[in-house]
């Protein structure tokens, strides 16, 4: 029995343990002053080996992405009322340019695809358009998420300028309760690639909100904005389906 | 760069963001290309670079003085991490051999310790006969389980581990010892 234990080692240190397997030796380590001792050495033996990396350069725009993602965790939910808000026209021609983006990222995201062109439709409703462009104005965009196949969901997100910086309001109701460590995130796309935008969990009547600071450096075309359900708090892309969206 | 990593782990602690920063600033290089090294591939080594920040930030108290020098364990995790994550893709690269990473812009080391270490651990490396190159790295690079080990080998899977720490000390011997560190 020990000794099988003690056969263990190098799977220990490499990580190749299941749970029960790695808590059984882990109380194996308690009792065996061979395989404590012999752990020991390994890692004093392995310590300096990281070193033995040959220098790579990240890519120049890695840290910005990783920090963003990193203080995005903090993101605390919060509960708020959305008020009702006009929606901010831009120039016929400006707004056409930033409708061809998101049909972009839908081919990559192809169940947003439908998405999109319900807003395209729906946007061209609204032809008479004012020529007065958005400029300070608190609130830069809104637009209503819009529910994928055989989704009840409704939502709505606005682009909020705050002293310069730009805040993600995302507000939905009708939503199912999580279980586990469930929860909802929002993702702002960009050419197919999402990036963290907030993450919450609904309150008991279904209603959920999020304030989420976009802090992603550099410069951003959002395009899309998408809600997922997400199995926990730490996906780094989506993992569960896309409940609500709209192109930005 | 005037702060120690304890310091600034501290302010990290505290939820300073800056103390971060200068973290990340003075391992990212070090830490993508351990990565890299491991899983051959950037983005990988990128998402394994995040995964480490993130824990890092979210949670408290992952790291104590009571596990060794800051930037040891800051490896460690980063090793681990990518070995999990090569493991999640079971995509092992089958390039096994040492120091064939195609770069076409060479760097450069951006801390002293690397710097020192690394050439004094490469020449080591590169001074091992073939097979105990590969044992270095089958077992620290690749993580892989004694198992895949023995297999590759074509040995006793009772052997592997005493093979494994053959090769290590021979490697640990054959590098000059420059300072006390705290191995212990
Ligand atoms: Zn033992």
């Amino acid at each position: 029995m020990n000794n099988n234990q003690c056969d263990l080692l190098v799977d220990y240190f490499n990580g190749q343990l299941d749970d029960i397997s790695h808590r059984k030796f882990e109380q194996h380590l308690l009792e065996c002053e061979d395989c404590r001792k012999e752990l020991t050495e390994l890692r004093m033996l392995t310590e300096n080996l990281p070193f033995a990396s040959e220098p790579v350069d990240p890519p120049s725009d890695m840290k910005d992405r990783i920090l963003a993602n990193v203080f995005q965790e903090k993101q605390e939910m919060v509960e708020t009322e959305i008020p009702e808000q006009k929606p901010a026209y831009r120039p016929e021609s400006e707004r056409k340019n930033r409708w061809l983006k998101p049909l972009l990222a839908a081919s990559l995201f192809l169940s947003l695809v439908g998405n999109a062109y319900a807003l395209l439709s729906k946007d061209n409703e609204n032809d008479t358009v004012q020529e007065s462009k958005v400029t300070i104005d608190k609130f830069e965009k809104t637009v209503s998420l819009q529910p994928s196949k055989n989704q009840q969901v409704n939502g709505t997100a606005m682009l909020i300028n705050k002293d310069g910086k730009t805040e993600l309001v995302v507000q939905a109701d009708n939503l199912k309760n999580v279980t586990g460590s469930q929860v909802y995130q929002v993702w702002l796309l960009e050419k197919g690639k999402p990036y963290r935008a907030g993450t919450f969990v609904p309150g008991s009547e279904g209603q959920g909100a999020v304030t989420y600071g976009i802090n992603h450096p550099g410069e951003h075309q959002w395009d899309t904005v998408a809600i997922t359900l997400e199995p926990s708090n730490d996906s780094k892309t989506p993992k569960g389906e896309i409940l609500l969206s709209s192109a930005l | 760069m005037n702060d120690t990593d304890a310091e600034l782990y501290e302010q990290v602690h505290l939820g300073e963001k800056q103390a971060l920063e200068k973290i990340y600033d003075r391992y990212e290089k070090l830490l993508f290309s351990l990565s890299y090294k491991i899983t051959g591939q950037k983005e990988l080594a990128e998402e394994v670079v995040q995964e480490v920040f993130i824990k890092l930030w979210t949670k408290k108290g992952i790291y104590s003085a009571s596990k060794g020098k800051f930037s040891s364990w800051l490896m460690t995790m980063t090793r681990n991490t990518s070995i999990d994550q090569l493991r999640k893709r079971k995509e092992i690269p089958s390039d096994f051999e040492y120091g064939e990473i195609p770069s076409e812009n060479p760097s450069v080391e951006n801390l002293v310790e690397w710097k020192e270490e690394g050439s004094m651990l490469r020449q080591a490396i590169s001074e091992l006969g073939a097979e105990q190159q590969k044992m270095v790295d089958l077992f620290y690079f690749k993580g892989l389980s004694q198992q895949h080990i023995a297999d590759e080998f074509d040995i006793p899977l009772g052997t592997v581990k005493g093979r494994i720490r053959l090769a290590l000390k021979h490697l640990k011997k054959m590098v000059p010892q420059t300072n006390v560190k705290g191995g212990k």
